[in-house]
């Protein structure tokens, strides 16, 4: 731990300005946040009814979330400094439950009827320890639903070097998630599990440098292992030569990849930050991904700021996937989840803040609409299932 | 997966080819909030929330935290 004495707020700000390098989560510096911070977060989330003709029964209303963030943070000295941060969401509605094929061969979705009614309560506690070139945190969660349990830890080191134009950042993570599916081993669903569990351990490497006064860029890799109950089991799937449907039944293992680049380039001419994300996913199902991502950051008078920014996505299906089956697969795989299927997605958002001395305020609003044809990877019939969604949101953050 | 290392190998061995290294008290700009990586704490977690519930993909330079029966 530090002897030296704390500078003095001016100080302070003048040697972060020139000496801190923007990291993995911010400014990597010797001290802690100097003061306690809070902020709220509500987001509305809503998604589009399906067309009536892609759904059997014609009614395709779908799913809705509300959310309520809470984030607080303390620090404690110079060095250290502890987040806790509270998720509060309800969700309700319906969510595509199989597809099958209409009289006429093509896909439609059966929706599970709005039988979705529950609550879903997150909290995460992160210490993090501040030294002289970077810092260290120790973070573990836990969230909780009527059929969902989770568990989760982590650390994360962050170290600059190269005369701090360059800093490395790295983590390690694990969860443990518990299922008990709603009716699991019921009359109703006598095939679907009564209770079972899953496990998940990540990791992440990624390095940033300083590319100019103006400009700064990161490379990363991450990787993760998943094991356990991997299927939906809520979910089904048609097979046309039993004439009926089979239970989601996903491989038991999958790991998956990530490699990732991003730009953060500011021109003080326009007096704004231009945002350039890409990652590229692969995984051992199958599937392939891309995700890129443009954002331009306004600065206005008066302390406002306006940010819109475009995303694409754009992934391939996974081996097994398929809208219905035409005969029992060798394997025993089975999933017609529209998630796993070859879909892109492009999303607009547009976020506008205020700032004041010691209180910002932020209102938000992000439209996702997503198409077979949006994605590079080709596919013989698009899942009906596809989901457009709406999320609207307002927020504060405070400093005390 | 080799090829992606590949890439990003070379991407690091290029960004360290700056010509002249940024000073410490030239760094004003890259301090600046809307420079930072992340985007602010609550947004960015709720959106990665969002896309990892309805696409196949996961994962990037972050921990995953806790799951969720998101459908």
């Amino acid at each position: 731990m530090s002897t030296t004495k704390r500078p003095g707020s001016t100080l302070l700000a003048l040697t972060a300005s020139a000496l801190c390098l923007p990291g993995y989560s911010g400014s990597a510096q010797a001290w802690a946040e100097p003061e306690v911070q809070t902020g709220y977060r509500y987001s509305h989330y809503s998604e589009s009814d399906l067309p009536a003709t892609d759904t059997t029964t014609g009614n395709g209303e779908r799913y809705e979330v509300q959310s309520h963030q809470f984030h607080l943070l303390v620090p404690q000295g110079e060095t250290l400094d502890y987040n806790v941060n509270l998720v509060w969401e309800t969700m309700s509605g319906a969510s595509p439950w199989y597809v099958m094929p209409n009289v006429n061969r093509m896909p439609v979705q059966v929706m599970s009827g709005a039988t979705i009614d529950d609550e879903r309560l997150e909290l995460t506690l992160k210490g993090r320890r501040y030294r002289e070139s970077g810092r260290e945190a120790l973070s573990v969660g836990v969230s909780s639903e009527k059929d969902y349990r989770s568990i989760s830890g982590g650390i994360e080191t962050e170290t600059e070097f190269n005369g701090r134009r360059s800093t490395f950042t790295a983590g390690a993570g694990y969860s443990y998630d518990r299922l008990e599916p709603t009716d699991g081993a019921s009359a109703r669903f006598p095939a679907r599990i009564a209770a079972d569990d899953k496990e998940s351990s990540n990791a992440y490497l990624g390095l940033s440098h300083v590319l100019g006064i103006q400009t700064i860029a990161q490379v990363g890799v991450s990787f993760t292992y998943a094991n356990g109950l991997l299927s939906d089991p809520y979910k089904l799937a048609w097979v046309d030569s039993l004439a009926n449907t089979v239970a989601d039944t996903r491989p038991s293992h999958r790991a998956q990849w990530t490699g990732s680049a991003r730009l953060r380039h500011f021109m003080p001419g326009a007096n704004a930050a231009l945002h350039f994300d890409y990652r590229h996913f692969g995984d051992s199902w199958g599937i392939v991904s891309d995700t890129t991502e443009v954002s331009w950051h306004q600065n206005l008078p008066g302390d406002f700021s306006l940010v819109p920014s475009v995303r694409w996505y754009q992934q391939g299906a996974a081996d097994f996937y398929r809208n219905f089956y035409l005969t029992p697969t060798a394997d025993n795989l089975y999933s017609s989840d529209y998630r796993l299927s070859a879909f892109g997605a492009f999303s607009g958002r547009l976020e506008l803040s205020k700032k004041f001395q010691k209180l910002s305020l932020f209102v938000s609003a992000e439209i996702y609409d997503s198409q077979t044809s949006y994605s590079l990877h080709e596919t013989a019939q698009a899942n009906p299932g596809l989901v457009d969604f709406t999320v609207l949101s307002a927020s504060f953050s405070y400093r005390f | 997966m080799k090829k992606i290392m590949q890439a990003l190998l070379m991407a690091l061995a290029l960004g360290g080819c700056a010509a002249d290294p940024v000073q410490p008290w030239q760094r004003e700009y890259l301090a600046r909030p809307e420079m930072s990586f992340e985007s602010g704490y609550l947004s960015g977690a709720m959106r990665t929330h969002t896309f990892v519930s309805k696409e196949a993909a996961a994962g990037g330079p972050a921990l995953a935290g806790s799951g969720c029966g998101c459908n």
